[in-house]
């Protein structure tokens, strides 16, 4: 991952912004924007009234008593960008290199909430994350959705009530992360073999489950027989069969780092043999080939629009790939694997429309409810309607204008990215800064000038 | 403390009065340290996330080790003998809350990561502080009543803010913000204890307590963080900490006050044996009667071919060793008639290793020894290669 040059000023404002921001409960409006709600068309000149974290209503000439009000003053504004594949704000490594199999690892034990990427990502309109494992593991380990409450703790950055997911991997990066400790190399050495690794993974998990049931019945036999029956001793828990255990329940949501057509038709078939949900495959470059399938199953693709060919299995795509698969019903979102990228994902979606015909309207859904669906979390976010969180994206321009900069970034009705104050404070950090160094400048005793 | 690795083993204390350890040892295997610094690439676990679900899995694993062997142990009859496992056998005994652990947090989040682990154990932890932020997590120790080890190194970590927004403004807070650090614990009510962990010698240490009196701590606390907490954190506040009959006669004795800059410390008694402070002489080596600048090829037993690139200048010693893993440079090093020191820290597979090298210099050949602090010494033979 790569890591930004980052100004000691955006910093200072940025650690500002922390203490202010605007009191949730007091009602907000935005006033005079065009709004593109996805879910209800484009509404020119409106408002949306938010309250408690909430958008209430969406319409013209809205009003509430003592609100603090923004004027959009025809500035446009949409859903907050969901970004459905990043790995910002994860403390250490994102691949536990050391397994084949990591199902017990856990991306919320290592959330770093000081990592400057989550503000950055607000700068460009996004609002909620799906930070994940990275893919040298067939099964790696469990991925969670955030909310860029940029100054909140960990705990506080996690969607409540998205699902946790589980990050696999086929191909080349499962089978070249073989750097094998003490001299071994590390299963497996194909292609096949990982979908190999996977399948065994998952009958060991089901053993690990029945012992549990069995233990569970011995369990209630000694309790019935008072005391006659000897109390079983419990079968050794073991977190990383636990975490298969919960793929094969269908709690984790699968989430599977792939290019080729011919994996993922395999794994459709893998996944629907255990009754495993599979929400999406990641980059999936080859996806356009197998969209009838895809649909068919009900399993969504994360990807990129115009960034290929960096290795021999990412070679088989093109730019219209996305839209085609789009197209034919495939739920496509627009995802950026990188910090910096995570910036300008509406420009990629605007690629789609100039490389690939979509339209406006389902360019912007690869942003938001795309991503949502794929994740779980549409209930909650997505689209800009009445009971959904008010998370915000205001643009200066139509968000796939190549010209348009975000503006201002809303989470929960609260404002924690605004470009015109950030410029504000700026100013006044380098002005102080300037005086303190010209305080600190040796003087002239006599004249005061500066020697 | 041993403080390499994840469960990096157990600490004893030590009277600094007799050479001898048998005679100085206070008390042994005491507690265990609990790292967050994955050793490597090459081994399971290699990263932060995987540390943490290995030390969930291992603590789960302790307690149902310590479970079967207590059931064997009250009826062997009619159940299988449980293996016996040398590492949960000692960690068993922590994670029943027999003994203290020592978690080594490099920052706040490792503090919120240990303590998460101590909530719904019984795990009796201490929380070394090595990044300067406990602090931060104020509610979250008071809730755990954690007893926290202060370092004063005051090295901001690299994963707040400070360190991310370059280097002024790190240096910045190293300065104005971390050294504030054991005061805000004070005021807060935080049990601590001062520890020297990440400083280099006693001199830094002293001078990093100094710095967190300036900063605010006052001197009161200052002394008990240096004294009685630390006794009492780990149950020796009988025999140590005052100065009271019956105690062991471990005193300090200063000109005037102790907690200053400069201060004059005359004597030191450690277990009732006096020690006087005197000003240390500069060394003074020998003149070096021998001249080692040039390339010389390194040969040891199960270590692959070296090269080393001497530059001498008088006593002064540096150079480059060349290695399978790389070209790595040293400096600080010294002749001393035909005696050749040098330390050096290679890197292994993103592993560091710090190695000691001393030898003797006849004519063209040097014999010596390499002690590496993990894994023993070696003795090697270098030849000067011509031209």
């Amino acid at each position: 991952m790569k890591r930004h040059m980052i100004t000691e000023i955006a910093l200072f404002w940025a650690m500002g912004l922390l203490l202010t921001g605007f009191a949730a409960d007091k009602p907000l409006i935005l006033k005079n924007g065009n709004i593109i709600t996805v879910s209800g068309g484009t509404i020119e000149g409106g408002d949306i009234l938010v309250q408690a974290g909430k958008i209430v209503r969406v319409g013209k000439d809205l009003g509430a008593p003592g609100a603090e009000t923004i004027n959009l003053k025809g500035q446009w504004v949409m859903p907050g960008i969901i970004d459905s594949h990043s790995h910002i704000a994860v403390e250490g490594d994102v691949n536990e290199m050391g397994d084949l199999i990591t199902s017990e690892v856990d991306v919320r034990d290592v959330i770093n909430p000081r990592d400057m990427m989550i503000f950055y990502a607000l700068t460009g309109g996004v609002t909620t994350v799906h930070t994940m494992h990275g893919s040298a593991n067939p099964i790696a380990g469990r991925g969670v959705v955030l909310k860029l409450r940029w100054g909140k703790s960990a705990d506080e950055l996690i969607f409540q009530g998205a699902p946790l997911t589980s990050k696999w991997a086929l191909g080349e990066n499962p089978k070249q992360s073989n750097l094998g400790g003490a001299g071994k190399a590390r299963y497996p050495k194909s292609r096949m073999g990982v979908e190999a690794a996977i399948r065994k993974e998952f009958e060991q998990a089901k053993d690990y489950v029945r012992h549990w049931q069995e233990y569970e019945k011995k369990l209630k036999a000694s309790r019935a027989g008072k005391g006659k029956v000897p109390a079983p001793l419990p079968p050794k828990r073991d977190y990383r069969l636990e975490g298969v255990a919960d793929i094969l329940s269908g709690k984790l949501w699968v989430r599977c780092h792939a290019y080729q057509s011919e994996e993922m038709l395999s794994i459709i078939r893998l996944c629907k043999e255990y009754g495993v949900k599979l929400a999406c495959f990641e980059h999936a470059l080859e996806g356009y080939r197998i969209t009838n399938e895809l649909v068919a199953n009900g399993v969504g693709i994360s990807t990129f629009v115009d960034f290929w060919a960096y290795k021999w299995e990412a070679y088989n795509t093109m730019p219209h790939g996305t839209a085609l698969a789009a197209r034919r019903g495939v739920l496509v979102a627009l995802n950026s694997d990188d910090p910096e990228r995570m910036r300008r994902l509406f420009n990629d979606a605007a690629k789609t429309v100039r490389f690939g015909g979509l339209s406006e309207a389902e360019a912007i859904k690869t942003l938001t409810i795309n991503p949502a669906k794929i994740l779980g979390i549409d209930k909650q976010v997505g689209t800009i309607e009445p009971g959904k969180d008010a998370d915000l994206a205001v643009f200066s321009r139509h968000p796939l204008d190549p010209y348009t900069v975000c503006q201002m970034t809303i989470v929960d009705g609260t404002v924690y990215f605004d470009r015109a104050k950030y410029l504000e404070d700026r100013k006044k950090a380098e002005e102080e800064k300037k005086k303190e160094a010209e305080a600190k400048a040796p003087k002239d005793k006599k004249t005061g000038a500066e020697v | 403390m041993p403080d390499r690795g994840i469960l990096t083993g157990q600490s004893s204390f030590f009277c600094l009065s007799d050479p001898d350890k048998n005679k100085s040892l206070l008390l042994r295997d005491l507690s265990l340290g609990i790292g967050f610094s994955p050793p490597g690439i090459m081994a399971y676990p290699s990263s932060l996330m995987g540390l943490y679900a290995y030390l969930k899995q291992i603590l789960q694993d302790s307690v149902f080790y310590d479970a079967g062997r207590d059931r064997w142990n009250k009826d062997m009859r009619g159940i299988a003998r449980p293996d016996y496992n040398p590492v949960l056998e000692v960690l068993s005994e922590h994670v029943a809350g027999k003994k203290p652990v020592i978690f080594l947090c490099r920052n706040q989040n490792d503090i919120r990561r240990a303590l998460a682990l101590v909530a719904g154990s019984r795990l009796d932890a201490v929380i070394c502080d090595l990044g300067n932020e406990a602090s931060d997590v104020i509610p979250e120790l008071k809730k755990a009543k954690a007893r926290v080890l202060v370092t004063v190194a005051f090295k901001a970590p690299p994963s707040n803010l400070y360190s991310q927004k370059g280097k002024a403004e790190r240096e910045k807070a190293e300065k104005e913000v971390y050294p504030k650090n054991p005061a805000r614990l004070a005021e807060a009510g935080i049990p601590f204890a001062f520890s020297s962990l990440d400083t280099d010698d006693p001199k830094t240490f002293t001078e990093g307590v100094l710095k967190a009196i300036e900063a605010g701590l006052s001197k009161e606390k200052a002394l008990a963080a240096l004294t009685t907490a630390p006794a009492s954190f780990f149950g020796l506040d009988k025999a140590l900490g005052t100065i009271e009959p019956g105690k062991i006669a471990n005193i300090v004795l200063a000109e005037d006050d102790l907690l200053v800059k400069d201060a004059k410390v005359r004597y030191i008694f450690a277990d009732g044996k006096k020690f006087e402070m005197k000003e240390a002489k500069a060394k003074e080596g020998e003149k070096p009667t021998v001249s080692v600048s040039g390339k010389w090829e390194l040969t040891a037993e199960g270590v692959p071919k070296l090269t080393v690139d001497f530059v001498q200048e008088e006593t002064a010693l540096s150079g480059k060793m060349v290695t399978p893993f790389g070209v790595f440079d040293f400096m600080g090093g010294s002749v001393s008639g035909n005696q050749v020191d040098f330390e050096m820290t290679i890197s292994v597979g993103g592993q560091e290793i710090d190695l000691y090298i001393s030898g003797t210099v006849e004519g063209d050949t040097m014999r010596g020894t390499i002690v590496q602090d993990t894994s023993g010494s070696v003795e090697f033979t270098a030849k000067r290669i011509p031209g």
